[in-house]
Order: structure tokens, then C-alpha cells, then sequence
């Protein structure tokens, strides 16, 4: 028993035959035509002079069709790189401008330097009363204008950011001025504002933190009944100084930009 | 000879001239810029006593925060203050023993000054004895004139010196 499907098919066959022949003929021809088109390309190819002669040729029709692609591509290439160049230049020149001064730029012995621009670099430690704003002690590589009046204004900023902003858990930790970044660390009843400049490095920081813990767990004791005497403090002052004088020539070794 | 480090805060009211007080007193190092932005500026002043020297760490606080009550956390860590109103501005004294008494009870250990200022603003002798009599004062001064401006702070100094030889004792 025939299906209607098979019914189908047999129709198709009938109907569609000559066609089919027809179109198995129009293949083949263009098959023949293209393989002679690709033989023709192909000896073109092979002998660049006639292959120089017909770009030469067809130079109007080829800048016609390509023109406005490459042209857009070309602009946008350019475009892009002279930003990335743009935005180099401005990045290096608020790094130069910004973190050395002529006098400093001049010391410098080699290109080195300037790679290394960006690197933190501890400059000062003050050790403050929290609540007086007195410097209890200082490490300092150059010579600060009053320490005893920073100290103070250190500690007024301090007060007035948990004031404002009501905190009775946080501190304020970072005050973040230009080339200059001051971190504030809490131990009891004083603080530490450690000064550096260049980049606010997490590394570098975790490194100078844990010096001054290490520093504070042996030599602040001393000062944990509050009772300082000069002498504490001149005592803690030439510990602080040989302390970090090492801890700054460590990290100025190592290198954190 | 000693030296002596101290916190001094300066409160009183609005207007009363405590700014111009430090300047007469200090050569101002720092901007008074610091005074509207975070409500507090510092300064230095050492004063040579018989004794002692005392460095006196100045922080001039802004009349909004003796206003709004909050000078107290101030006076954490300090060993002296200096309680400023105007002479010509009742406002500014009438509830000045209050203040001194409040300092006085919360920290004993303060040495504590009360100025009259703009004392060149007031003529009759008798408004003055008024204020004497009826109000805290230890000093009538000027900052215009610098009238008695140095014996403010000499007194103080000697005050925070006094409190620290009794701790030490």
C-alpha cells in the first residue's frame, strides 16, 4: 500500500525532471566559468607586473570604493592614539610638576629617579596626645615649620571630622593633601601621624604601620600612665629617630610605586 | 630653668574679639581661613616666668562652638582657658558665671582666666566697676590698645605652672 507521502514524491519526480536536468547543467557551466575566472586571478597574481598593471588601472575605482572606509578607520586610529598620547603627557607632566621640585629634579643621578617619582616616601612621624594635640615625640627627615603647632592642628582637624560626623567607633585615618598624605593611627591615649609623599600605596603602608606597631608595643609603655617627664620624652624621641631612621632607609630600598 | 608645654583654649561668644586677643599676643603663623573651616586655629607663644618657661599651645575656638555648648570636648588635655566676652555686650557675660563655674566643676584642674575685652570701647569708669563687682573678670582688656593683654596670658602661665608643680609634688 502506497502512502501519500510516496504518492508526493512520484508526482515531484514527473513534474519537476526537466528542470532538474537544467539546472544541473547551469551548475556545471558556471562551474567551468569560475574555475577559468580563478585560473585567469590566479596567472594575474602570479606575474606582478600584470597584476601592478591592473591595480594601476583600476587606482580611481579602488580609492573610490576604499576610500571612505580606510579614511574612517585611518581617523579614528588617529584620533584614539593621540588621546592615549594626550592623556600620557598630562599624567606625566602633573607628575613631574607635582612631585618634584626643580631643586629635587636636578639632584637626581638618573632616569631611574624619575620612574621612581611616584614611590611613597616616609618624610614624618609625629607621636601626639589625643586629647592635648602635645607632641610627645617626632621622627622627622627635614625640618618642619613649629611641630608643636601642626601637632595641634593635626588633633583640631581630627576633633572637628568625629564631630561632625558624630563617630564614637571611627577615627579619621587619611588626610589626603596634594603630594602629601598624612595617616593617623590611635594607640591609647596618643595617635601617630605619619607623614609620606607620592602615591597612598596600600603595601607601603601596611609596611609602615606595622613598624609603628612594633615600634609602639616596646617603647609606649612608658607613656601608658600619662605621667611624661622630659626625660621620657627626649628618651622616646632618640628611640623614635633610630627606630625609623632604619625603618626609612628599608623601604627606600625596596620599591613601592 | 623648666619648660612647660600647655593646651590654652580661648572660648567666649561671637564677636568678642578673642581672634584679635591671639593676634595681639602671638605673631599669628597660621591663616584665620582655619577658624571658618574646621572652627579651630592654633598658635604658639612661649612665656618666660621667674620659674619657668611655658609654651603655650593657643587654640582659638570659634564663637558658634562656645554658642552651641560643644567648647567642652576642648578643654580635654588642656591646662588652661581663657573666657572672653565684650564689655559693651551684655549678651556676651550675662550667663559667664554660669560658664565659669561649669569649667570649674567639670575641670579643677584648669586654670582658668575671664577677660572683659573691648575695654577701650567703654569710658565711665563706673560701667567698669560694674562689671568687676557684678560679673567674672580678672582682666579688662583691649586688643585694639593691648591693654593688659600680656598680663592675660602671663597670669595664665603662671597659673598652668603652679597646677604643675602641685602634680608633680
Amino acid at each position: 500500500m502506497t502512502t501519500q507521502n510516496d504518492t508526493f514524491d512520484q508526482l515531484r519526480s514527473i513534474l519537476l525532471s526537466k528542470d532538474k536536468e537544467e539546472l544541473y547543467q547551469i551548475n556545471d557551466n558556471l562551474r567551468i566559468e569560475l574555475l577559468s575566472e580563478i585560473e585567469a586571478i590566479k596567472t594575474q597574481l602570479d606575474d606582478p607586473d600584470l597584476f601592478s598593471q591592473k591595480i594601476e588601472g583600476a587606482r580611481s575605482q579602488i580609492v573610490d570604493i576604499l576610500g571612505p572606509v580606510m579614511g574612517r578607520m585611518i581617523r579614528k586610529y588617529v584620533q584614539s592614539e593621540i588621546e592615549k598620547l594626550n592623556e600620557s603627557i598630562q599624567k606625566s607632566k602633573e607628575r613631574i610638576f607635582a612631585k618634584a621640585t626643580w631643586k629635587n629634579w636636578f639632584s637626581r643621578d638618573s632616569p631611574i629617579g624619575i620612574q621612581n617619582m611616584d614611590a611613597p616616601r616616609l618624610l614624618e612621624i609625629l607621636l601626639i596626645n589625643k586629647d592635648s594635640g602635645l607632641l610627645v615625640s617626632k621622627y622627622s627627615k627635614e625640618k618642619i615649620t613649629d611641630p608643636d603647632i601642626v601637632a595641634g592642628m593635626f588633633t583640631a582637624i581630627k576633633s572637628f571630622v568625629e564631630t561632625v560626623f558624630e563617630q564614637d567607633i571611627h577615627e579619621l585615618g587619611l588626610i589626603d593633601y596634594g603630594e602629601h598624605k598624612i595617616l593617623l593611627q590611635t594607640y591609647g591615649s596618643y595617635y601617630y601621624a605619619i607623614i609620606f609623599s607620592g602615591v597612598n600605596n596600600a603595601s607601603f603602608k601596611e609596611v609602615v604601620l606595622a613598624e609603628v606597631d612594633s615600634f609602639s608595643e616596646i617603647h609606649l609603655i612608658q607613656l601608658k600612665d600619662g605621667a611624661v617627664s622630659d626625660h621620657d620624652i627626649s628618651d622616646l624621641t632618640s628611640r623614635m629617630t633610630n627606630h625609623f631612621e632604619k625603618v626609612c632607609k628599608r623601604l627606600e630600598q625596596r620599591s613601592y610605586s | 630653668m623648666q619648660e612647660i608645654r600647655a593646651k590654652v583654649v580661648l572660648i567666649g561668644s561671637i564677636g568678642v574679639g578673642k581672634t584679635s586677643l591671639v593676634e595681639r599676643f602671638v605673631h599669628q603663623k597660621f591663616s584665620n581661613n582655619y577658624l571658618s573651616s574646621i572652627g579651630v586655629r592654633v598658635d604658639s607663644k612661649e612665656v618666660v616666668l621667674p620659674e619657668a618657661k611655658v609654651k603655650l599651645l593657643i587654640w582659638d575656638l570659634a564663637g558658634e562652638i562656645y554658642l552651641s555648648n560643644q567648647y567642652h570636648k576642648y578643654l580635654l588635655g588642656s591646662a588652661g582657658a581663657i573666657l572672653v566676652y565684650d564689655i559693651t555686650r551684655p549678651d556676651t557675660y550675662d550667663s559667664i558665671q554660669s560658664v565659669t563655674d561649669a569649667i570649674n566643676e567639670e575641670y579643677s584642674k584648669i586654670s582658668l582666666v575671664t577677660v572683659a575685652n573691648k575695654a577701650d570701647l567703654q569710658e565711665d569708669p563706673q560701667f567698669k566697676d560694674y562689671i568687676s563687682e557684678e560679673h567674672q573678670c580678672d582682666f579688662m582688656t583691649s586688643a585694639k590698645t593691648g591693654e593688659n593683654v600680656e598680663m592675660v596670658f602671663q597670669k595664665l602661665a603662671q597659673g598652668i605652672f603652679e597646677n604643675s608643680s602641685k602634680l608633680k609634688a
